[in-house]
């Protein structure tokens, strides 16, 4: 499909269109229906205006309204339409003397106004293009035509008066003529018709005049002053003849030949032999929109307000059909959604706006179900602890089998002989001191019976205050009386080590070195038991403590690759001993001995034959112990009972799934 | 990224410090470096400890200072620990004074806390149930039942079956499943370790 670029947008449209579809600019000029009178169809009928006046009878004016087919009876019927022209004609021919004393020159238009109208006639944009048909000149030209019409046929043709420059002859048929400037160069009408056969005076001939000054003739054209001379017969073309001792083109003869009678005639005499002329046509008033439509006048200064020439006044307005038939389209301010969007934008504008606001706090009740369990737990577990202190003493029956970590750890305490020292690392916080106390107290009684040297040392802030702790607990347990004194003490305290890991190399490395003191600040090593203690391997044994797994690994890591058959004894929690087990099963093992809990310490004392700390907490533990099963397997079970049947709600009444 | 220079001496320090610590447990005459850089650790750890301290006091000195009426907390962790400070420092760290403070204070505070973490933890096995109820709640709550029961000694019952199936998890499973954490750590401590030596991880800033 062919298409068509919009001249103002440049974008394309198709060839059938006649209104661009996105400037709505004209694709195609507007075109004068010749069978509507009116113009374009659909618009109301208004008398057009022309260039001319309507008191003026211009060519063709008359016969403005009459469809085309009518033109040449009119120009028949009509003597105001060929008046003007005969009128003319008869004018001239009246003068024909005289115009046959004018030179040719003065007829034609100037060198400069000629080669005007061939720049013109190249760029054809502002002329009106009509082609050439019968009722043309002589040559097709519509100068020629225009000053046949003038001169009638006592048109002297003569040469270019320049050379190169073609003459009328030479002009292309399609010549277009300014409208403007052709009404501008044919002379006025004369105010009185003098008639026919009545000879023009000099006066009269005035115009002519003028129009020879227009020119800028440089000689003087008068027709009284001007000879025969005037055309040097030297300066005519070889093609030129005389007449009457002048040389005249052929074609002028030919003309001059034929009888103005006959020409008249065959304008005249014969309208309708042939339709209306190009040129008249073209002469007559542009199908302007001015013209067609009947326009105010004050309209012509309002400044265009829409399209490509908004800004700019006494614009000739648009046509109708855009500038008045069209309403913009009603765009709603609102978004088109659906109900259901609409619902959930409305739901997420209000959790926006509701996040800057303050919500309250829900009611906080005093009572709730979930505290009284709480609390009925905890009063349970406590009267579980508290009566077999007083009461229920069957509980203390301790299990029969010892684990072999822990008969492994007495062992290695048994081995140690009267006054060996033994490094002891209690790594446990005051909170675990009730589980860890009871667990270490088993082992700290073993060595005291073998009249151990203890040496405590504790990466924890809170170890040597910890060490004093278990100890005097330990003194408890038995007969035996462990003191620290600066002579016969028992003992020795070297306190906090710093530094954590590297603490705890530094001082496997070098004991000594890594803390010379005691609390007391005395001299560590002076003791005649660590005089032979120079490394770690001096120690007869080395008691881990600690409650946190990170802690005795910490140890058992930086200690073990130094120790070279020390025995490594470790003294946990209930909750560390699932991850220290793996140090005691490995091969070579890494840790000789594990005591773990309050379980651990009544294996380990009744391994030993002793009753300890644990074997006091045992019955509390024990009943502890059950009361916490019962109520894990009682409110389990309540708990998964309540979920199930809720859950069979929910699948029956659509409550919530589990 | 713009870098800042003392991060380039911070890593040479690092690095060269890690790699002689490191080349010093396969490296015999590097022992004595080795032995060096860790005493500097040492005595390093103990000014941040004394820095952390200076720190929890001003913390909370100004936090007192600003809000008059609510640093009732900071009041009393100061006053607690001027105190402490005060006892320690006139009769020692192992005087009457001072074991009674640790024995009637801050062991009792703090077992209180695990005693009470203990019916929690009871009342949230109980609860569990509530909460979700899947097979891996009834395998948690089962093992939790059969690591307790096989602690418990009841007069007249007898509970070897138990007592077995506990130390067949306590001695098996739990030990296999503690095996993989520490070789978890094991690696992750050695990556940790080449990550700082490289720089790669800088937690000293940079």
């Amino acid at each position: 499909m062919a298409v068509i670029l919009c001249p103002f947008c440049a974008r394309e449209n198709d060839d059938e269109r006649e209104i661009c579809q996105y400037c709505q600019a004209r694709l195609k000029p507007i075109q004068i229906d010749s069978e509507s009178p009116g113009g374009i169809p659909g618009l109301p009928q208004v008398p057009a205006q022309g260039v001319f006046d309507e008191n003026e009878s211009g060519p063709g004016l008359t016969d403005r309204q009459q469809p085309p087919a009518e033109i040449p009876a009119k120009h028949a019927s009509e003597p105001e339409s060929s008046d003007w022209l005969a009128g003319f004609r008869g004018q001239i021919s009246t003068q024909d003397l005289s115009a046959r004393e004018l030179p040719i020159e003065n007829s034609q238009p100037p060198a400069s106004k000629r080669s005007d109208l061939d720049a013109q006639a190249d760029e054809g944009s502002d002329f009106l293009d009509f082609p050439v048909d019968a009722g043309m000149g002589m040559d097709g030209s519509t100068d020629s035509l225009l000053l046949s019409r003038i001169f009638g046929d006592d048109l002297p043709a003569g040469p270019s008066s320049q050379a190169g420059e073609p003459g009328f002859q030479d002009r292309p048929h399609n010549f277009p003529i300014d409208q403007a400037e052709f009404a501008g160069e044919i002379p006025a009408e004369p105010a009185q018709d003098p008639g026919p056969g009545k000879p023009a005076g000099a006066d009269e001939l005035s115009w002519l005049r003028d129009l020879q000054s227009q020119f800028h003739e440089p000689e003087d054209l008068s027709a009284g002053e001007q000879e025969e001379g005037w055309l040097d017969a030297g300066q005519l073309d070889p093609g030129y003849s005389t007449v009457d001792g002048e040389r005249l083109p052929d074609w002028v003869e030919e003309i001059s030949a034929r009888p103005l009678d006959g020409e008249k005639s065959s304008i005249t005499a014969d309208p309708a032999s042939t339709d209306l002329p190009a040129w008249l046509d073209s002469i007559r008033s542009p199908a302007t929109p001015q013209n067609i439509l009947d326009i105010p006048p004050d309209f012509r200064g309002q400044v265009e307000i829409a399209g490509p020439l908004a800004g700019l006044q006494g614009i000739l307005p648009a046509e109708p059909e855009i500038s008045l038939g069209r309403k913009g389209a009603a765009y709603s301010e609102t978004l088109p959604v659906s109900e259901a969007h609409r619902l959930q934008a409305e739901i997420f504008n209000q959790v926006i706006q509701s996040e800057g606001k303050n919500r309250p706090l829900p009611d906080r009740y005093l009572v709730t179900s979930q505290k009284i369990m709480r609390l009925a737990i905890a009063c349970i577990i406590f009267l579980a602890v508290l009566v077999p202190v007083f009461s229920l003493q069957y509980l203390e029956l301790v299990p029969a089998i010892t684990p072999g970590e822990v008969l492994a750890a007495s062992q290695i305490v048994n081995s140690i002989g009267n006054a060996a020292p033994v490094l002891i690392a209690v790594e446990y916080d005051p909170g675990f001191s009730g589980e860890m106390d009871a667990a270490l107290a088993a082992v700290m009684d073993h060595l005291m019976i073998q009249g151990a040297f203890l040496v405590f040392i504790s990466t924890n802030s809170s170890g040597p205050m910890q060490a004093e702790r278990i100890l005097e607990l330990s003194n408890q347990v038995g007969t035996h009386q462990y003191a620290s004194g600066a002579d016969g003490s028992d003992y020795l305290n070297l306190g906090f080590i710093s530094g954590g890991m590297a603490g705890v190399r530094n001082f496997a490395q070098n004991p000594r070195a890594a803390s010379a003191l005691d609390l007391t600040t005395s001299p560590a090593w002076d003791h005649p038991a660590l005089v032979n203690v120079a490394a770690i391997n001096d120690f007869s044994a080395i008691i881990v403590a600690s409650e946190s797994y990170e802690k005795a690994r910490l140890w058992i890591e930086q200690v073990t690759p130094i120790l070279q058959g020390t025995p490594l004894v470790v003294v946990s929690s209930a909750q560390s001993a699932p991850l220290l087990r793996p140090y005691y099963d490995a091969s070579p093992q890494q840790v000789q001995g594990l005591v773990s809990g309050v379980i651990g310490s009544v294996h380990y004392a009744q391994a030993i034959g002793r009753r300890g700390i644990a074997h006091i907490y045992w019955p509390s533990f024990n009943s502890g112990l059950l009361a916490a099963l019962i109520l894990i397997v009682v409110g389990g079970g309540a708990n998964a009972m309540m979920t199930l049947v809720s859950a069979q709600d929910g699948r029956r009444k659509g409550g919530k799934q589990v | 990224m713009k870098s800042n220079p003392v991060v380039y001496i911070l890593v040479a320090i690092t690095l060269t410090s890690g790699s002689l610590v490191l080349l010093g447990y396969f490296i015999p005459p590097l022992a004595g470096p080795k032995n060096i850089l860790l005493e500097w650790a040492v005595i390093f750890s103990a000014v941040l400890l004394m820095v952390g301290v200076v720190s929890l006091i001003q913390t909370h000195w100004q936090r007192l200072v600003d809000n008059p009426g609510q640093g009732t907390h900071s009041l009393v962790l100061l006053i607690s620990f001027f105190l402490t400070l005060l006892v320690a420092a006139l009769s020692g760290p192992l005087s009457d004074w001072s074991m009674w403070l640790y024995n009637n204070l801050m062991v009792p505070i703090e077992s209180s806390l695990l005693g009470i973490l203990a019916v929690f933890l009871v009342y949230a096995c109980a609860r569990m149930f509530n909460q979700r109820m899947n097979f891996y709640t009834l395998l948690f709550i089962g093992t939790i039942l059969v690591a307790l029961a096989g602690s418990l000694s009841i007069p007249g019952v007898d509970l070897a079956l138990v007592k077995d199936v506990h130390d067949w998890i306590s001695g098996a499973w739990a030990v296999a499943g503690a095996r993989g954490i520490l070789l978890g750590v094991a690696l992750g401590t050695v990556a940790t370790g080449l990550r700082v030596l490289l720089g790669a991880d800088r937690p000293y800033g940079g």
